[in-house]
This record gives structure tokens, sequence and C-alpha cells, in this order.
């Protein structure tokens, strides 16, 4: 589904990811550890097409697509998510008509008719009890004066809506409590299956108890040092980095 | 100097003060003539092509009354006057009970002691602008008194539509407002610009808020593209009143908008909130001062632009604080949004303080749109012009959570909307 190969990417002219290869097919689970500013966030920012990243080199296809030529909303359009790491605020437009915006954009691409009022109404209002949000926050303005929980589950909501091939989670279990967590991740295993791949950025252990990795990779220097299963997360939880990293050096 | 307003003529048989009133206008004028950029408060501002134009008056238009009610605010209700170039149209008149609301000319009749004693006494005929040629040269506009205690509950909507006309026009309008103790009103102008074609329009509003009085003004311009405006809203405050200003500049090829407050009684309390919309070649430029007079005053000021294409705004805030003006809370923003290269804004704070337990803060910002915030939008589908006008309208946004009738809100929403968007599509979305 998803294949990076040897991919280089710059931000104001200094390097980040410094060659990554990574492989994932639909169903699998793929989570993303490693040390600040080893290029994680970066990674699934440059997959959802963020511009201020700048490709140097390698190449990444999704489905057959060249993912690179294609526009942040195409790509969007074409079945990838990100959940962002800091969700952005956006007063006078209502959450309610946003995710009609997001859906029915994502809809057309997928040849399907919009959504009557009704139905969509009822769609989010059955999402939302799932990631436990007051109905009250559909009229609320996007993420404004959200809490950081709420602005997360905000994410997690809109990812449930929009149904992806392909879910990048960029550090979505920062700032959470144990409560939130449990939300969150019950969120992300609802969307689990055969046909769909998650990729997950986390700093934690915790999380992977919740949705457990099919694969964890380490990311260290913009490069992918280590991949292993679940076990893996483990070792770094006890173990933090530096094995790693030092054997490397 | 010669005024450039073709057979304009001062009425005849007016009262002895208000020939002298005009007299003292067309005095300063005479001297003085149109400003000109030498001078501060024009700097940015350029009115030659203004100044050169020759303006005729207007020739009667007709419209259908389904013409006219296209321009009022839809589900508002309200008291309603409605000019038509230049032209009071009586019939079309809603009036408040308990109160005096009217056309000038005809205040100048039946209420000739309260227009003397309040016409030409808050605004300042003898300045640099275009005061004093309302002042030598006006020819209509409305007239309100709402006595003590009246509490009006419905806003008063007073529209000025210019049609399109075969030769340039020019309007010179005079309002005066007199808000004694204790009452409180909404009053909205809109001035609206049907057609393409070329007029100005210079009008000047007077407004007295009386102790513990609350006035809430709206300005809606929405000048056609080929228009100038030049406006000036002149208020007098007086002890523990209220008085909150709603500035919406939308349209107009050449705008020019002061608003002069001063705060002449203790505790008195205004906000000035406005909004800048400017694109094409369009001018728009504010000054607002607010005097500090005497103490335990309060004054908020926030003005927002967004500027596009070859676009240009100017705003100017002034403080000032007089020497017995202690214990005075101020407070300015000026917020600007450039959306092109070519787009261009002069903003400059000033305060003057001379007293010295004071507590006065300003600050101006020009940015651009936040590149986060539009990849967050692009990111859940929508296309970049999509994104980009829903952060536009965002930003726009903060100035309509001060208006409180929905009725009125959801117009200035979709005003603007109009106005900003690149997408019509926004509109389902907003």
């Amino acid at each position: 589904m998803l294949s990076i190969k040897n991919l280089h990417a710059n931000i104001d002219d200094k390097a980040i990811l410094k060659g990554i290869n990574l492989q994932v097919n639909p169903g699998e689970v793929h989570a993303i550890m490693g040390p600040n500013g080893s290029g994680k966030s970066t990674l699934v920012n440059v997959l959802a097409g963020r511009e201020e990243y700048e490709v140097t080199q390698g190449e990444v296809r999704f489905e057959q697509q060249d993912l690179l030529e294609l526009t942040p909303e195409e790509r969007a359009r074409a079945g990838i998510f990100l959940a962002f790491q800091y969700p952005v605020e956006i007063p006078g437009v209502s959450n309610i008509n946003f995710l009609k915006a997001a859906l029915n954009n994502v809809r057309a691409a997928r040849g399907l008719a919009k959504l009557d009022a009704m139905d969509l109404l009822q769609q989010v209002k059955d999402k939302m009890q799932q990631v436990k949000m007051n109905p009250d926050f559909l009229y609320r303005s996007v993420n404004e004066g959200f809490s950081g929980g709420e602005k997360k589950r905000n994410e997690v909501l809109q990812m449930l809506l929009l149904e992806p091939k392909l879910a990048l989670l960029d550090e979505t279990d920062s700032g959470l409590d144990i409560d939130a967590l449990k939300i969150v991740a019950d969120g992300v295993n609802a969307l689990r299956n055969s046909e769909r791949a998650i990729v997950l950025v986390t700093h934690y252990q915790r999380l992977l108890d919740y949705i457990v990795p099919d694969f964890v990779h380490v990311l260290s220097g913009g490069q992918i040092i280590k991949s292993g299963d679940k076990n893996l997360a483990l070792e770094l939880e006890q173990q933090g980095y530096g094995w790693l990293t030092e054997a490397r050096a | 100097m010669m005024n450039n307003l073709q057979n304009f003529q001062i009425p005849a048989g007016e009262p002895l003060w208000l020939q002298q009133i005009r007299q003292t206008g067309l005095q300063y004028f005479q001297q003085h003539g149109f400003p000109t950029t030498r001078q501060e408060a024009w700097k940015y501002t350029k009115i030659t092509s203004l100044a050169e134009q020759i303006y005729h008056l207007p020739t009667k238009t007709q419209l259908s009354a389904q013409q006219i009610t296209e321009h009022l605010i839809p589900d508002l209700d309200s008291y309603l006057l409605v000019f038509i170039d230049g032209q009071y149209q009586a019939e079309l008149t809603i009036l408040p009970a308990n109160v005096i609301l009217c056309e000038l000319t005809e205040a100048l009749t039946r209420h000739p002691a309260l227009v003397q004693a309040h016409l030409a006494q808050i605004a300042a005929t003898e300045k640099p602008g275009l005061n004093a040629l309302n002042t030598a040269y006006m020819q209509t506009g409305y007239f309100l008194h709402v006595p003590a205690h009246i509490r009006l509950t419905k806003p008063i909507q007073v529209v000025f539509l210019t049609t399109e006309q075969p030769q340039p026009t020019a309007y010179q309008l005079r309002n005066l407002v007199i808000a004694d103790t204790h009452c409180q009103l909404t009053l909205i102008e809109n001035y609206i610009g049907m057609g393409n074609s070329n007029y100005w329009t210079n009008t000047l509003t007077e407004i007295q808020v009386a102790d513990y009085a609350q006035v809430e003004h709206f300005k809606l311009l929405q000048e056609n593209q080929a228009a100038y405006h030049t406006g000036s809203l002149n208020i007098r405050q007086f002890a523990h009143s209220q008085f909150n200003s709603h500035s919406f500049a939308l349209g107009g090829r050449l705008v020019r908008s002061d608003i002069d407050v001063i705060q002449a009684a203790e505790h008195a309390n205004c906000e000035l909130n406005g909004l800048y919309l400017a694109k094409g070649k369009q001018h728009i430029d504010h000054h607002t001062t607010i005097e500090h007079a005497k103490a335990y005053g309060r004054s908020r000021e926030l003005y927002k632009g967004i500027i596009n294409e070859q676009g240009r705004a100017v705003f100017n805030g002034k403080v000032l604080v007089r020497q017995d003006a202690q214990k005075i809370d101020a407070a300015q923003t000026n917020k600007n949004l450039l959306l092109s290269e070519q787009a261009e804004i002069d903003t400059k704070p000033e305060l003057e303080i001379y007293a010295d337990d004071v507590k006065c803060a300003h600050g101006a910002t020009v940015g651009q749109l936040n590149a986060s915030e539009l990849f967050y939008l692009r990111s859940r589908g929508l296309n970049e012009p999509t994104a980009r006008s829903v952060l536009t309208f965002a930003f726009a946004n903060e100035l309509l959570e001060f208006v409180n009738q929905t009725p009125l809100r959801h117009y200035l929403r979709h005003c603007i909307i109009q106005q900003l968007a690149q997408d019509p599509t926004i509109l389902e979305m907003l």
C-alpha cells in the first residue's frame, strides 16, 4: 500500500530525513518511535504533504501513485489522513460544517454522493459517542478553546468519519491522561481492518499497550535504525534508545 | 479654493444660526481646500482625483419596492429610514414611538431648538479634511432624538442607496443623534452603491451620548467599486455612558473614515471595532481618535484589515489622555492580513498622554495566512482556494462576535464572505 524508498527531506535547508525505507501493507499497524528530533513527525508530515518540507531524494508510492506528486488535498482524497500533533484552531467555522466539508470532499473523490444533512448529523453523532465527545462540540468553532485532550479526540473523530486507507497519527497520545488515551486507542482500534493501515508516531510505549502494533521502528538521525515487533517497544521502554544509537555510532 | 460641486446650492431662507454655521464651513474650505498628502493626517491618502472631478446633482431614479427591499437587512426587525441618491423616502419610514426620528431638514422646521443646540457642536468644522465642506453644503441626513430613559429594543436602520447615474454625483450627508440620559439605542448606517458609476459620498454624523446612555453604532460601507467615500463620525460622551462603534468597510474605490470620540465626563466607556477589506485597487483609510478628557474613562479598540491584490489600507489610531484624565484604561489593537505581494498597509498607533496614572496599551501586527492552518484544512480534503477563504474569514470573524443581533450578524457574515471568497462554495461551509 505504502512504499517508501530512500526518502530524504529538508526543512530550511537542514536535512531531517536521511534515507527512510519502509513498506506498509494493508492491515498492518506500524509504530514509529525514537528520540526527540529524530524525524518522526517530519516523516508523517511529509507523507501528508506538508509544503515546508522539501523532499530532496527518494520515492514514495501509495497504491500505484507517486505520492510526492500529489497536493495535500489530493492525498486526503486518496485516503491518507494525518492526525495532528497540534490540531489547529479555526474560529468562525463550526465543527459540524468543517466535518461536512471534509467528508463531502473525500466522498466526492470516492465517487460517493453528498450526505444529506440528517444522515450526516446522525453519522457524526454516532462517532462522537464513540470518542465520548459532547454533541455541543459540533456547534463550536473547530478546536477553539478545546483542551488538549478534546483536540485529540476531535482528530480521532475526523479520522473515524473520513475512514482513511492509511491513517498517520502524530503523537496523538501526548498530553493525554489514561482515560483519554483509552478513548483514542479504542477509536483507532475500531478503524483497524484488513484493508487499512496505520502508522503511529509515539514517544511512549504505553499507547502500544492499547494499540498493539505489528511492527515497531526506531527512527534516529533521520533513518530507521532498528525494526522489530511489539517486543522492541518494551525493550525501548526498559533500556531507552542509548543502546541503539551508541551501537550505531 | 473653489469646490467641485456643480450646481450645489446652499438653501435660501434658513435661520441665521444655520447660515452662520454654513458660512464657517465655506470660509474654512475656501481657505484650505481639499486635504493633501502634505498634511500628516492625509499623508497616505491622496484625493486629487476626487478634488479634480466635477460632481453633479443626481437625476431622479425610481426604484421598485423590491429593488429597495433587496438592500435591507433580511429578517431584521428594525425601524427604518431610506435615502435614495440623497433623497429621503418618506413612504418607507418605520418610526419608533416616543422618539423623534426624521429627515434633517424636517427636523430643522419641526424641532429647530434641538437641532440648533447640537448641530456642528460635536464635530469640528474647522479642521483638515472634509468636515468644512460638509457643513457648508449639507443637504440631508437623519435626525434622531431619544429622550431620557427610553430604551429602543429594535435597531434603527438607515440606508443610503446610490443608484447608477449618467454623470458623477456627490452627496453631502449630515446626521445628528441626541441620546439623552439613561436611554439605549442601536443605529445602523448602511451605505450601498448599486451601480458602477462614479460618485462621492461625504457624510458626517454627530452623536451626543448623555449620562448613563448606551449607544451602539454600526457603519456598513458597501459603496460601489468606482465610488469615493469620506466619512466622519463624531461622538461626545458624558458620565457613565457607553458608546460602541462597529465599522465594516467592505466597498468603495477610495474610503476615508474618521471617528473622533471625546469622553467629556468621568466614567465613560467606549469600544471601537472595525473590519476593512481592501482588494483590487481599493484604498481604505481609517483614522480614529479617542480623547480621554476626564478621569476613570475606559476605551477599547480593535481594528482588523484584510488586504489583497493591489489593495491598500491605512490605519491610524490615536489615544489622547488629557491632564485631568487620571485612572484611564485604554487598549488598542490593529491586526492586518496581507494576502498578496502588492498589498500594502500603513498602520500607526499614536499615544499622547498628559496624565500620570493611566493604563494605555497598543499593538499592531501585519502578517500572512498561517501555513500550518492552511495545511490542516487541506489535509482534510479542502482545496487550497477554499482553505484560504476559510482562514481569511476566520480572521475576520472576531469582529462578528461583537454583533449581538443575529439577523445583522448573518447579513454581515454574508457580505464579508461575498467580498472575500475566492471559492463561492465556501458559503455552504461557514
